[in-house]
This record gives structure tokens, sequence and C-alpha cells, in this order.
């Protein structure tokens, strides 16, 4: 640094000016300022602690009614098919009814995913004739079809003649149950829904919406989106895999 | 000019001194004592160094201010609590010349000028005098602040040793070199001023 100026007898100030622009409150202020600043104060706390719990919890609400299909998945990974009260006996791995829900849900091939062992439980589940011969399995998306390469025009199951949207529980809960056309019969299914907090998987043989699910369901009181998956039925002897649905069930 | 009080206390005194300190580590409205003690001192060593009398007022607050952030890592070990003041006050002076852009200023007074001249044995007539003034322009700043120190505020080798964080012999050589750079600044513009006359 160089020096820019020198000052030949400049005016001394006296003690007593200096003295006067003492000022150890102005002082002891700015120690204040500088050691307690807004983050450390406990009303900042308060603020910013009420405003992320109303976060937290505002963000799993919406997370809560945005995504209840990975909720689903998670519980049914974890116990309800253990837990479920009217469960069929499970026949089937926790994995395959996983990677089948997940898939379902994604509306992948499902056909890809099925394992020998999965296949050979299915068949012997419905009665169906167990070789080891995968031209049984007959699988079917959303508008197309394939057994060994064939490709037939398939269409939806139903419920009250619906297969999505809206539907009173009356029409759901109906003694007809899931239909097909009239050569396919809806062997099993597997049925997800929310009992107050908690969700519900459950896998049912033949096509009726059970009694106890309903009743389940009634309890709640509240409308609900409903996933039935895994849908299986038998036509002309062979098993058919068909396609998910979903409804909004009201009361 | 301005000389450190610390070296002509007593030990009670001083002892009195480090309980303030004390008391200020726990309390720091405790810190007043000092403040009021050191501030005149403080704030004269700044103006010393600067033009604007307002600035230097502000910069004293930062000293004071940063002295009483920092008062937990003060330990009495030879060092006296105002040495510690001014390499704060060093320190935040120059940190003030970056920030304002403002500049490094030398004031002296008539008298300091033929002290120096004196010693230097020559005569303290009036263009000598004004010759010195323009040499003082053309110091560096390092040396400057060791004549200053030395020979316009009369302070210890010891205690510019302290302030600038050197030991005392280094002090006093630094000291010694400098005041002869001014010297041999001021014979060579003299030889070359009668030269010219002549």
């Amino acid at each position: 640094m160089k020096i820019k100026k020198v000052n030949l007898d400049r005016k001394p100030l006296d003690t007593a000016y200096v003295q006067q622009k003492q000022d150890f409150q102005q002082l002891m202020s700015m120690y204040r300022k500088v050691n307690n600043p807004v983050w450390k104060q406990p009303l900042f706390y308060g603020v910013i602690g009420f405003a992320s719990v109303a976060a937290v919890v505002v963000s799993s609400l919406i997370d809560f009614n945005s995504k209840p299909i990975e909720n689903n998945i998670t519980l049914l990974q974890k116990e309800e098919i253990e837990n479920s009260s009217v469960i069929i006996k499970p026949k089937i791995d926790k994995y395959s009814v996983q990677q089948l829900n997940e898939d379902s849900i994604k509306n992948r091939s499902q056909l890809d995913y099925l394992t020998d062992e999965r296949r050979t439980q299915i068949k012997s589940d419905n009665g169906v004739d167990t070789d080891d011969n995968s031209s049984h399995l007959i699988f079917i998306d959303d508008s197309v079809s394939r057994i060994d390469g064939l490709k037939l025009k398939a269409s939806f199951p139903t419920i009250s003649g619906s297969s999505h949207g809206n539907l009173k529980a009356s029409e759901f809960c109906a003694v007809e149950g899931i239909e097909m056309d009239l050569e396919t019969e809806v062997s099993s299914f597997n049925i997800l829904y929310s009992v107050g907090l908690h969700q519900k998987n459950v896998q049912v043989k033949g096509n009726r919406i059970p009694g106890e699910v309903c009743r389940d369901m009634e309890k709640s009181g509240y409308e609900q989106m409903v996933f039935i998956t895994d849908i299986f039925g038998v036509k002309n002897g062979e098993l058919v895999y068909l396609p998910s649905l979903n409804f909004w069930v009201t009361w | 000019m301005t000389v450190n009080p610390m070296y002509h206390q007593t030990n009670q005194r001083i002892e009195e001194e480090l309980d303030w300190i004390q008391r200020a580590k726990r309390d720091p409205e405790s810190f007043g004592p000092l403040y009021k003690k050191y501030h005149e001192q403080i704030f004269r060593y700044i103006y010393q160094r600067m033009d604007d009398e307002e600035t230097a007022f502000d910069v004293t607050s930062q000293v004071f201010l940063k002295a009483l952030n920092n008062l937990h890592r003060y330990e009495y070990r030879g060092v006296p609590f105002s040495s510690w003041l001014y390499r704060i006050a060093k320190s935040e002076l120059y940190q003030s010349f970056r920030d304002r852009k403002s500049q490094r200023t030398v004031n002296i007074d008539s008298y300091q000028l033929y002290d120096l001249i004196d010693d230097f044995e020559d005569d303290d007539k009036e263009i000598n005098r004004n010759r010195l003034f323009e040499c003082l322009k053309l110091m560096k700043e390092k040396d400057m602040q060791l004549i200053e120190m030395r020979f316009f505020e009369k302070r210890s080798f010891r205690e510019i040793g302290e302030i600038l964080e050197i030991t005392e012999n280094n002090a006093k050589v630094r000291a010694f070199r400098s005041i002869e750079k001014l010297k041999e600044l001021f014979y060579t513009t003299k030889i070359k001023y009668e030269d010219q006359k002549s």
C-alpha cells in the first residue's frame, strides 16, 4: 500500500470531543444484533416451526390423495395380504403378487413377467390343465390380446355394465359381480380398498365382490377409489388374464 | 501524542483490567470500563492514519465490536489487552481502506519534523523541513508505520513488536532500517537540490 497523502499540522481533536463520541450503548446494540440474528430468535422458530409442520401436513395430505396406487403397493408389499380378513388363502407367492400388481397398474405387457411357477399355480388354482404349455395362458391388454402370436380383439370386464368411473355402492356390490362376455367367466381377482386410514388387499375366488368387503367400505363411510387387479377368467376351458378395473365408489 | 498507558500501569491496575476482561467474557455489558479506557487511544491511532474523522469513528466502533465478539479468545500471556486492541485496529484499518477505497494518510506536526531533522544532525531550517516532508511522501507504507509508531507516537520497541506481531529486537532492527531509508532519501534529494543550485 502506498501513502497517498501527508498532512502537516492537522487541527488536533481535543479529548473532550473524542470522549463525547463514545457510545457504549450503540456498541452493545450492534453486538446484540450481530449475536442475535433473526434466525436465532424464538419468534422466528415459532413461525418457521409452524410453517414446517403445516408444510409437512399439507404435503402428506396431497401425497395421500394424489398417489393412492403407490400407497397401495407399499402396503400390499408389507402386510395386508396376511392381515386381510376376507382373504382366500393366497397360493401365489408374494413376489408374484407384487410383480403382477405393479405391472397391471402400469399397464405393461404382463405375460412377460409371469414365471413358469406362477403360471402353473394360476392354472392349478383355476382347475385348468397344468401341463407346462404357455399357449394356455391368454394375455389380454386394453385393446389387443395374443395367444402364441395370434391377435384377438378383447374387451374389458364390467361391474353393473361399467368398466371404470363412478359407481354407486349398490351397483358395485351387486350379485352379478364382475362380468365378461358370455364365453368368459371371471374366476378370481384382487381388490384393493381403504378401511379408515388403512388399505386392504383381498384376493377373491369367483366373480362377486364379497359382502365383507362391501361392509368394510360402508363402515368407512366415504367415497373411495377401488382397484380390481389380477382378474383371471376361464374362456373355453383356458385361463385368461383380464385387464384391471378401477372405480370411484360412491355411497 | 498517545502513549500506551499499559506500560505505565501498576500491577494492581493490570490485575483490575484482567478482572474486567474476565467479567466481560461472562457478561458483555461489563465491557464498558474497557471501552471507556481504550476508546480514545484506539480512535487516535486510527485517525492518525486516515483523513476522514467520521470514518475513523466508524472504524473505531468496528474495532470494539470485533474485540467484544472475540473476547473469549483473549488470554493474557504477556501481551497487554491494549496491544491486542491495536492489532484489531490495524486489521480493521486496512480492511476499511480496501472497502472504502480510501487512502492511507500520514498526519504529522511540524515539531515532529524538526525532531527528525535533529536526529539526522542537520540544520532545522525551513528548507530542510520541506524536503523531509516531501521525502515522507515517497516512503513505503511498511517503513512509514514503523517511523510513525517509533518517532511520532513514541511507542516502545516492545509495544511496536506486540502490535506488529514481531519480536522486540525485530522491531528495533526494522525501525532502524526504516529511519535509515528516510535519511538516505533525505540526503539524496538534498544533494540533487544543491547540485542543481550550483
